[in-house]
């Protein structure tokens, strides 16, 4: 019969990895709908919710460190996040229903490898590192990295333990999403962008779209835009037009393109508003 | 594995495999059937139970995440035969129709009021987002946690 451990700590995590054909469970929002199928009778699964050290939200080192079993409703009501990861937060605030929130992780959300994936477009944005502990070790990994290798960017025995945001000074970030309904939808496009504003000046913009067949596309071209300088409204319709670019190279032909088309536009404009609307504001969010 | 965790106030030890989810323990083994499975997928909300007072999908939930944990089903609520504010303003407000989704419409409602005792429309209707009624058409829904908001609050003072 299929084994079953509850690690109380990361030392006793790495001692259950040990044991060989092992699958981790954190929030279980995904596991009994999709991951128990390839759960074998031969297989150890490993309940995460117990590990005190996958939990907590903290500055250090000049970075945000988060706890990859950070649920979706601690991050959305969590001070430091809502002020130094702002897109994150909001991100996870449009997560599922409450009740899924209440459950998913931060690294599950990321781990799952789903496109369609709220967070980890946020946390692109963000130029956050992973942190993964297996038997060999801990290692470190951009978010980026991972995105790019789907599902296969974690083997089996690797457990996301925590994500570090640098926070260089006056970074701002804004999310949306579009989805089929205004609460509890699966997101069908959605858009993180980051970007560092100090004195009147922009830079360092990071522009992610998300579904486009992976959890996250940086999008350099419309990051340019965005702190080009383009008067006001000239630069809107150019980041837009921007992110039309990259929705079609993406998905050509796809049956979702002229939907995928219209909605970035939208979605485009309402990032694009709410960042100008931060940096506005002249406070030194992010 | 042998868990232990509290159920409606009351301490209990269970055992508990892998592929065992959070609804078959309360379901199958203690026997508390006003948890409802609808969709089994994390969808409709009808499973809802509360776990530490924070509202989840027991279909979702593996059994063994209940260590250590508080957990309030619908059977917790009334109090000496007496129903809660909630659930007596739910039958009120004709909140209550073929009654699938009502337990867990009450939990969800049960945890916002726990949270804010004066939750606006917003609030409501984002909390309940979770949980799918086919029957009511929702508005006595809304109507009966207003309520319950109102006569908890006005019982207070
Ligand atoms: S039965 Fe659990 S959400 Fe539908
Ligand atoms: S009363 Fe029938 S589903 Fe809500």
């Amino acid at each position: 019969m299929a084994g079953l451990m509850t690690p109380n700590s990361l030392d006793e995590l790495a001692a259950c990895l040990a044991i060989g054909n092992v699958r981790v469970v954190a929030g279980g929002t995904d596991w009994f709908v999709r991951d128990v199928e390839s759960f074998g009778e031969e297989d150890t699964l490993i309940d995460l919710s117990g590990v005190a050290e996958l939990r907590g939200v903290t500055l250090q080192g000049g970075g945000l460190r988060i706890g990859a079993g950070e649920t979706m409703t601690s991050l959305a009501g969590s001070p430091l996040v809502r002020t130094h990861a702002a897109c994150l937060a909001e991100a996870a605030e449009h997560v599922g229903s409450w009740q899924i929130r209440n459950r998913a992780t931060l690294g599950g959300n990321l781990a799952g490898g789903s496109p369609a994936a709220d967070t980890p477009p946020a946390l692109m944005a963000l130029d956050a590192t992973a942190e993964i502990l297996s038997l060999r070790g801990t290692r470190s990994c951009s978010v980026e990295g991972i995105v790019a290798q789907g599902r296969a960017a974690l083997a089996p025995d690797e457990v996301l333990v925590a994500f570090t945001i640098p926070l260089p000074e006056g970074r701002i970030s804004a999310f949306g999403k579009v989805g089929s309904r205004k609460e509890v939808s699966i997101a069908r496009l959605n858009l993180a962008a980051s970007l560092r504003r100090s004195g009147g000046s922009l830079s360092n913009a990071r522009v992610v779209v998300g579904t486009l067949g992976s959890a996250g596309r940086l999008c350099p071209g419309a990051g340019e835009i965005l702190i080009g300088s383009l008067d006001l409204e000239e630069r809107r319709r150019a980041f837009c037009s921007a992110l039309v670019a990259v929705v079609e190279a993406a998905i050509p032909g796809r049956s979702t393109l002229p939907y995928k088309r219209s909605a970035i536009l939208a979605l485009g404009e309402d990032v694009f508003d709410a960042l100008m609307r931060t940096s506005d504001e002249g406070r030194g969010r992010s | 594995m042998k868990i232990e965790f509290v159920v409606n106030g009351e301490s209990c030890a269970a055992e508990v495999d892998s592929a065992m989810r959070l609804i078959d323990l309360l379901r199958e083994e203690l026997r508390l059937t006003s948890v409802k499975e609808g969709c089994g997928a994390g969808e409709c909300g009808a499973c809802t139970v509360l776990v530490d007072g924070e509202p989840v999908c027991s279909c979702l939930v593996p059994a063994v995440q209940a260590r250590g944990r508080d957990i309030l089903t619908v059977e917790g609520l009334a109090k000496d035969g007496q129903l809660s504010v909630l659930q007596q303003a739910f039958l009120d407000c004709d909140a209550v129709q073929c009654g699938f989704c009502t337990a867990g419409m009450i939990l969800t409602a049960h945890a916002l009021l726990m949270k804010k005792d004066n939750p606006t429309d917003e609030d409501i209707r984002t909390a309940l987002a979770g949980n799918i009624c086919r029957c009511t058409g929702y508005v006595p829904i809304e109507r009966a946690v207003r309520a319950a908001a109102d006569r908890i609050r006005a019982a207070r003072s």
